[in-house]
């Protein structure tokens, strides 16, 4: 069932079309990343979910019902330029916080002291925000964003900003999240923790939807008919241009030779076990793994590369 | 009152009052007054002056007896019967820098006034209270002669004696006026330039403090949990309570200080009568002029003044709040947007030059329609209150104020939740127009 159901959903800025009729539909309890260049329109979709903006035509649909002001106490969200107040103290900041999401003040000093002691620390309670890492920050706005035990999390590039190690901390807890039914959303860049941990993906494109389904699906869709093959003997004839299969990146590891192979753009159309028999008629065939593309070259396809750019802007 | 408004509000205000900055800023500030008040006074006293020589007619003939000369007042009695209107005429070119009439007992208001052109120094008219007070004293005590079963009660009305002058201006034209004109002329410039200070102060903490949320980026979290308009709105009530808070400790501190002053400078009851030397006399001076401007400020309505300051403080920081928030909110930086807010700033610095000129002319045009402009109005009608004012004018006032600050505060909404997301483009008037357009 879809936790969230986007249609049309259209937002225009002065002259500027943010959106131009998203859809979207996000399966209750997945990982669902919101993938897209700069400027796609990502974080006008995310502002919309939180209401910060309204759409101007177009319906989203939460847990079965239309967007109300209550919804936001069951959202929770990490924007990607964090900020918290320097001069408050963590422990009172993250209750104020807290509060505003709708706790009451016991509920959420109760909740904070199982976050602090989980994290093991408790004595950045009455520490100023100001006196802590910008990584100690990060976790800190981490737990005010779960705090209130949303049903609903929008993490906006969570790993931006983490060491290796709070990364993984991070990225576990994301795992956790999930495992107790929330529904993650999940908008980043950064392609091979969308492999690792999204179930789901939309990519955005120049403010409308280009690309949805799961990562699996997604990536098998866009496949090349490229396998990654070990093999011994002689391979000459397999290098000649009338080859109807053509190698790429052979090297020598041991006694095997390794390569990439694909039809060659004569037999586009030849099917894997094809492909087996014609190698088979040259070399010794020790291994044949079929290649599914990576995130980071299905994004970069679809996108082109000139957007690829301006993401690294 | 949605309890998310209450919950910032409560935030903005407890993480303010709790500033050292705010705390010590609410002790030292009265003090300072107090000392500023006080600087002329002790420049009087300390400054050595020539006696001022002022001419007695002494209607009654019973008090011009007690006044003996000292190094402040020298006095020359003149016949009793002697004509006033010719006295005012020649008391200058006879030598006199005032001339004083004694109408009645000391005792009661207005009875004894002194006229003089140029302002009569205070130790001067203190001397001749004094001297005034003890005759009065002395009459007292002579009633009682012989009936001294009821020497509690003459005790009590000897430390009760009082003698009073009504020292009383006259301008080139002839006209007379009270000095607590002068006195109004200075309440009127004080409380305005403390609207202006309390105004521009607390309307860059909001102008602070929505920049600081917008460049943290904090403000993100925030418009994800509460509605724009509510943070807005949270902040400039927070920030106004605490400002009521100041004046409040303020007017507190500042009374509990005078009190104070007063009491350590009035000379005990008990050595009324042994007060000879010249330290206490001393002391004495100091009593009168207390008393004194303790009198002239009695022609001012507080209870009127306290009342106007706190709504023409609490409106003025309304409107100016919203223009400080644009202000705010159209920053990315913090050294951004200075111009913006010296713009909004430009009404403010020119009500305080209107002003001094309404001190000095309070009936100007200048004066009556700087005090309907709401963007000048707190500041100038604070400075003509003290003049008088008719009440439709006020009434007029005020409620030009609070509509202009209801419709600035609703324009300043539209532009702040725009603004507030926006970044990394430079803010420009027409950008800003651009954003309360955008703003559904």
């Amino acid at each position: 069932m879809a936790f969230i159901e986007a249609h049309e959903v259209v937002k225009e800025y002065s002259g500027h079309r943010a959106l131009d009729g998203l859809s979207l539909s996000v399966p209750q309890g997945c990982i669902y990343g919101l993938l897209g260049p700069n400027g796609a329109g990502k974080t006008t979709f995310i502002r919309i979910l939180n209401q910060i903006t309204r759409p101007d035509s177009g319906t989203i649909q939460i847990d079965g019902h239309p967007l109300t002001p209550s919804d936001i106490e069951r959202i929770g969200y990490l924007p990607e330029e964090r900020g918290l107040y320097k001069k408050m103290k963590v422990g009172e900041e993250a209750i104020y916080l807290a509060r505003l999401k709708g706790l009451s003040a016991m509920d959420a000093r109760h909740k904070l002291r199982y976050w602090f002691e989980k994290f093991d620390i408790m004595d950045w309670w009455d520490k100023k925000v100001e006196q802590l890492s910008k990584g100690m920050q990060q976790k800190v706005q981490f737990i005010v964003t779960v705090l209130h035990e949303p049903s609903l999390l929008i993490f906006d590039e969570p790993f931006s900003g983490f060491d290796p190690v709070n990364a993984n901390l991070l990225k576990n807890e994301i795992l956790e999240l999930k495992k107790r039914g929330a529904t993650v959303i999940f908008s980043t860049h950064n392609m091979a923790s969308v492999e690792e941990v999204c179930d789901d993906i939309t990519l955005i494109n120049k403010s409308r939807a280009v690309l949805s389904g799961s990562v699996g699906d997604v990536r098998q869709r866009f496949k090349e008919n490229k396998f990654r093959i070990r093999y011994t003997g002689d391979d000459t004839s397999l290098t000649q241009p009338d080859s109807p299969v053509s190698l790429a990146d052979v090297r020598q590891n041991g006694i095997y030779h390794e390569a990439t192979v694909m039809p060659s753009a004569a037999a586009a159309n030849m099917t894997p076990n094809e492909l087996i028999r014609n190698l088979l008629q040259h070399v010794e065939l020790a291994s044949f793994e079929e290649i599914l593309p990576s995130m980071n070259d299905i994004f970069i396809k679809v996108v082109g590369p000139n957007a690829a750019d301006e993401t690294n802007k | 009152m949605s309890s998310k408004l209450s919950l910032i509000i409560n935030r903005e205000y407890s993480t303010r009052v709790r500033k050292k900055s705010f705390i010590v800023m609410s002790l030292l500030m009265p003090i300072g007054m107090l000392l500023l008040m006080a600087l002329p006074t002790l420049i009087t006293i300390l400054g050595q002056t020539e006696a001022t020589r002022i001419a007695v007619v002494d209607r009654t003939g019973r008090y011009a007896q007690a006044l003996h000369d000292d190094n402040s007042a020298t006095f020359s009695f003149l016949a009793p019967d002697t004509d006033e209107e010719g006295l005012r005429n020649s008391y200058e070119t006879s030598g006199y820098d005032a001339y004083m009439m004694i109408l009645g007992s000391p005792a009661k208001r207005d009875s004894v006034r002194l006229y003089s052109s140029s302002t009569v120094p205070m130790e001067a008219v203190s001397h001749t209270e004094d001297a005034l007070r003890e005759q009065v004293r002395r009459e007292i005590m002579n009633n009682y002669a012989g009936h001294t079963s009821e020497l509690d009660s003459l005790f009590a009305c000897v430390d009760k004696a009082n003698a009073n002058i009504t020292t009383i201006n006259i301008s080139d034209d002839g006209s007379e006026s009270e000095d607590s004109a002068a006195i109004g002329a200075v309440v009127g410039l004080v409380t305005a330039l403390l609207i202006y200070t309390f105004v521009l102060t607390t309307g860059s903490m909001v102008m602070q403090g929505v920049m600081e949320e917008k460049t943290n980026r904090i403000v993100e979290v925030l418009v994800s949990s509460v509605k724009p308009f509510e943070l807005m709105m949270g902040k400039i009530i927070g920030i106004a309570l605490v400002a009521l808070t100041q004046m409040a400790i303020w007017i507190v501190v500042g009374f509990s200080l005078v009190a104070m002053v007063s009491s350590l400078m009035a000379p005990d009851p008990a050595t009324i009568q042994s007060m000879v030397d010249t330290e206490m006399a001393s002391a004495a001076v100091d009593q009168g002029l207390v008393a004194e401007i303790m009198h002239k400020m009695e022609s001012i309505n507080f209870i009127q003044l306290i009342t106007l300051f706190v709504v023409y403080f609490l409106f003025g920081y309304l409107l100016y709040a919203s223009l400080f928030a644009i202000c705010g909110a159209a920053m990315d930086q913090p050294q951004d947007g200075s111009q913006l807010s010296i713009i909004v700033m430009i009404p403010l610095f020119a009500a305080v030059y209107i002003a001094i000129h309404t001190m000095q002319d309070p009936a100007s045009d200048l004066s009556f329609w700087a005090s309907l402009f709401p963007f000048t109005s707190p500041i100038i009608m604070m400075a003509r209150i003290p003049f008088g004012v008719p009440a439709w004018e006020i009434a007029l006032s005020v409620a030009i104020l609070v509509g202009t600050f209801i419709l600035f505060t609703w324009i300043a909404a539209r532009i702040y939740r725009v603004g507030i997301l926006m970044y990394g483009k430079k803010v420009t008037f027409g950008e800003i127009v651009k954003w309360f357009k955008q703003a559904e």
